[in-house]
């Protein structure tokens, strides 16, 4: 594990502004033919984020089963349900 | 994550970040886990869900993780300690901790030296399965600080030109805060695909891509099929025409 700390190199605030400046210029480039855009690492799931803490967790419904029995062998409360 | 590895529509139950929170902290709670560490854990586990990172949520994990605490490989009580130190720099042996635990106090120890002297690195000894790699990488951005998380162990990728797994998929995730923007979070395997995605696919029914394992004889697999019994994962890059020596690099350093 690694941490750096950006204060320790430059002005935090200036720093974010220059990330802000970058990402949007990439997310800015003119999508590929048979592409709607273009994103960078994190983004996607940033806005995956945002929608499954709105709608829920999509599990496989395997894995909700799966649940079910392990709560029932470990004397726990049955998993929730949206 | 690729459309191709997310769960069939029709499959599809759907459950509230708490819930799931909840139920997943009792489990690791029942394995006997503090309760402090069952959170760290079970909040590891539903970051990856939540971000739709499914191969290292609930689904492929948690099962995984209870045989572990079974079979007595991970300790649910471990006495870590801290066995080698500077001001910037620290060693853990972990006495067979949770990784996803350990990594968040270590990285926890990484930025509180970070603040001090500019930049912290905290290694680990003796751990176990770290989760999603970014979960602690994204740490350090809570800080105003840049994150970085690799983590290795395992022999389920072959190296390039090889016929048998030698390395891990070594994981390498940087974390990288920004202002009104979306952070920059890069989590990425040395490997063409991540171990927990051929389980995935598995559990799918969805077809083996092309260039994401090898033959037992070393051979990349370069064409659509149903996904084989023994796994032996290529190098990001998958051939050496297509770049796998980087992937087969990038692993040898986790």
């Amino acid at each position: 594990m690694a941490a750096f700390s950006i204060d320790a190199f430059r002005d935090v605030a200036e720093f974010k502004d220059s990330m802000d400046e970058f990402l949007t210029f990439l997310v800015d480039t003119p999508p590929a033919k048979g592409h709607d855009r273009v994103v960078y690492a994190g983004l996607p799931e940033h806005e995956e984020t945002e929608v499954r803490e709105r709608d829920g967790i999509p599990l496989h419904r395997k894995v909700v089963e799966w649940f079910d029995t392990a709560a029932k062998d470990l004397n726990l409360e049955r998993l929730v349900r949206t | 994550m690729l459309e191709h590895f997310h769960v069939p529509e029709e499959d599809k139950v759907f459950i509230h970040r708490e819930d799931l929170l909840k139920t997943t902290t009792d489990v690791f709670l029942a394995m006997g886990m503090p309760l402090e560490d069952a959170e760290f854990a079970a909040n590891g586990l539903i970051t990856a869900d939540i971000r739709g990172c499914e191969t290292h949520g609930v689904s492929n994990m948690l099962r995984n993780y209870i045989e572990q605490f079974r079979d007595g490989n991970i300790n649910p009580t471990p006495n870590w300690k801290i066995i080698r130190e500077t001001s910037a720099v620290a060693t853990i042996e972990a006495d067979r901790s949770h990784g996803l635990v350990m990594c968040q106090r270590a990285m926890d120890i990484a930025i509180e030296k970070a603040s001090k002297v500019g930049i912290g690195a905290v290694t680990i000894q003796n751990s176990t399965h770290a989760g999603m790699m970014a979960y602690h990488s994204m740490r350090a951005m809570e800080h105003g600080m840049i994150g970085y998380a690799i983590t290795g162990g395992g022999a389920i990728m072959v190296p390039t030109y090889g016929a048998q797994p030698r390395l891990g998929s070594v994981p390498h995730t940087w974390a990288v805060p920004a202002g009104k923007m979306p952070p920059f979070v890069l989590d990425i395997s040395s490997s063409s695909v991540a171990a927990n995605k051929i389980g995935l696919l598995r559990r799918t029914g969805a077809k083996l891509l092309p260039g994401l394992l090898a033959e037992d004889d070393g051979t990349p697999i370069m064409d659509e099929q149903d996904v084989q019994e023994k796994v032996n994962l290529l190098p990001w890059g998958s051939t050496r025409e297509l770049g796998s020596h980087k992937g087969y690099g990038m692993a040898v350093i986790g």
